[in-house]
């Protein structure tokens, strides 16, 4: 798949992803609604990008896709911030989402300190950015999303379910 | 009254020791056993090294700095959150066990409270009430009417990244490494303040909210691709000058707009960011030609700290201390929120002009 852009001829990046969109960022709130409809309570979210690629914006928009009222606001250094949903949403049985950055962690084989056990489960969606910086294996990602920066209002991002 | 407080909720273990007398406070000792050496080499918090950290952290330090029956201690203050729910069991926890080995009151104390109650180490006599506290550190960007012991009211917040955060990602886009606000603040005094236009968000918005994440992204692009040019004698220098100046004036611009609309005499800065020289002084010029006085916290008491904790927990011990039952049932809430402390809520809520309500 090649997208035209202003005369440059674009490859998608993630070819090995199972779905990727560009997406405009007016576009976000759609977006977000789409990629919700791919997520399912008790997902574990590997969430990919860069510095300002947008991976705390796109958190708060798939948060307001699932009814979310309240702020989202960068984890950065609280490390764990948890929404509480209403009741009143699409998936059964979801209550709340659970979004982490490890953007300050480094080097760490285990995160087991973060008690996430007891905070995974079917009630659950649970987002973490900078992913790459702990062992997957404490957490167990079940889908990954990777956000790449192309201009200041577009972004191409992938996204693929993991086994 | 003798109050001995614990802080362990993320990076720093610390414990002191101040005496609180009618409305004023001053601390005896003071004693934080920073992990940021140790978390340099691993680029920021890493918690369960932190939580293990804090054991042995504070282990060591009950053992060499509190007698066997806590003599002089009338009340043990501790964090019970926000912060990293391992890391804060190990100062509660610890807390409890002195508490109620010693038979005296334990007060749990919100970590936010404590930024706030640093403020009355600085002066003789604490802020006059009610004032307006702007919280500002890695994970906070606040403003909060204070209208009395315990009476914090939320009136503004960061939407996106607090400002400590911003300068955490500003110092390693040019590579300064960690802590990073200390190296942009420390750069910035060579830098030209106006060699970057980069944006004020929110300045001219009619709220009481902050936006850092746009100014965070706009340093971002302009840097993109010049990567080359971060050798260029002044460059570095002048990135962090006109960064610092456009988060400052935010901060300082808000602030202000705020305290004359609520009509409070005295704004308080409270949190890490307190700690910015550039930040401190600009408040103070700007409350003052706007005949708003300014309490600032003494350094060592802007960053995490025990004596902000023990502080604040002396102030707010009739409302907050507990014993028998209810000290062993005290638990960790990494979500604290700062109304926690509020009684009748409700009440003073229906005093508050409507802007003023959230």
């Amino acid at each position: 798949m090649t997208i035209t852009i202003t005369n440059k001829t674009i490859r998608p990046i993630y070819p090995t992803m199972q779905k990727t969109k560009l997406v405009n960022l007016e576009k976000l709130p759609l977006f977000a609604r789409e990629l919700v409809g791919d997520l399912r309570a008790g997902d574990r979210v590997a969430l990919i990008g860069e510095m300002g690629a947008g991976k705390t914006t796109l958190v708060k928009a798939i948060a307001k896709a699932l009814g979310y009222a309240g702020m989202v606001k960068s984890p950065t250094f609280t490390i764990l911030n948890e929404y509480k949903l209403s009741t009143d949403n699409d998936f059964s049985g979801l209550k709340k989402i659970i979004h982490a950055d490890f953007y300050r962690f480094e080097n760490l084989k285990d995160i087991q300190a973060l008690d996430l056990e007891s905070e995974l489960n079917n009630e659950t969606i649970f987002f973490a950015e900078w992913p790459e910086k702990v062992n997957k294996v404490d957490w167990n990602p079940t889908v990954v999303i990777k956000i790449i920066w192309i201009s200041p209002t577009v972004r191409e991002i992938g996204w693929e379910r993991l086994d | 009254m003798r109050v001995l407080g614990i802080e362990s909720s993320c990076d720093e273990t610390a414990i002191a020791l101040v005496e609180g007398k009618g409305e004023r406070v001053r601390p005896i000792w003071s004693i934080i056993r920073s992990q940021a050496d140790l978390h340099s080499q691993y680029g920021g918090v890493v918690p369960e090294v932190a939580a293990r950290e804090h054991v042995e952290i504070l282990a060591a330090l009950v053992r060499e700095h509190l007698s066997r029956d806590g003599a002089g201690i009338d009340a043990v203050a501790v964090t019970y959150g926000p912060g990293l729910a391992p890391a804060l069991r190990v100062g509660v926890e610890t807390a409890k066990a002195l508490a109620w080995g010693w038979k005296k009151p334990l007060i749990p104390v919100n970590h936010l409270a404590g930024h706030i109650y640093a403020a009355w180490f600085g002066e003789d006599e604490g802020p006059k009430w009610p004032f307006l506290a702007l919280l500002v550190s890695g994970g906070h960007t606040e403003l909060i009417l204070v209208r009395g012991h315990g009476e914090f009211f939320k009136l503004g917040e960061t939407r996106d990244d607090a400002v400590g955060e911003c300068f955490d990602k500003v110092a390693k886009m040019v590579g300064l490494g960690y802590p990073g606000g200390p190296r942009v603040e420390a750069r910035a005094e060579s830098g030209n303040v106006e060699a970057w236009d980069w944006p004020r968000p929110m300045i001219k918005e009619d709220n009481y909210d902050f936006s850092f994440s746009g100014l965070k992204t706009a340093v971002l692009y302009s840097l993109k691709g010049r990567e080359k040019e971060f050798d260029t004698p002044g460059f570095i220098e002048d990135v962090c000058a006109s960064f610092q100046a456009a988060a400052v004036e935010v901060l300082v611009e808000k602030t202000v707009k705020c305290a004359l609309a609520q009509g409070v005499k005295t704004v308080v800065l409270a949190g890490g960011v307190a700690a910015n020289l550039v930040l401190r002084a600009e408040l103070t010029r700007r409350c003052g030609e706007a005949g708003i006085e300014v309490k600032l916290p003494p350094f060592q008491y802007s960053l995490d700290n025990a004596g902000m904790i023990a502080a604040a927990g002396y102030f707010l011990a009739k409302q907050n201390a507990v014993t028998g039952e209810a000290l062993l049932a005290v638990k960790v809430d990494p979500k604290a929120d700062l109304h926690d402390h509020n009684n009748n809520q409700q009440d003073h809520k229906t005093d508050l002009p409507d802007y003023a309500k959230n």
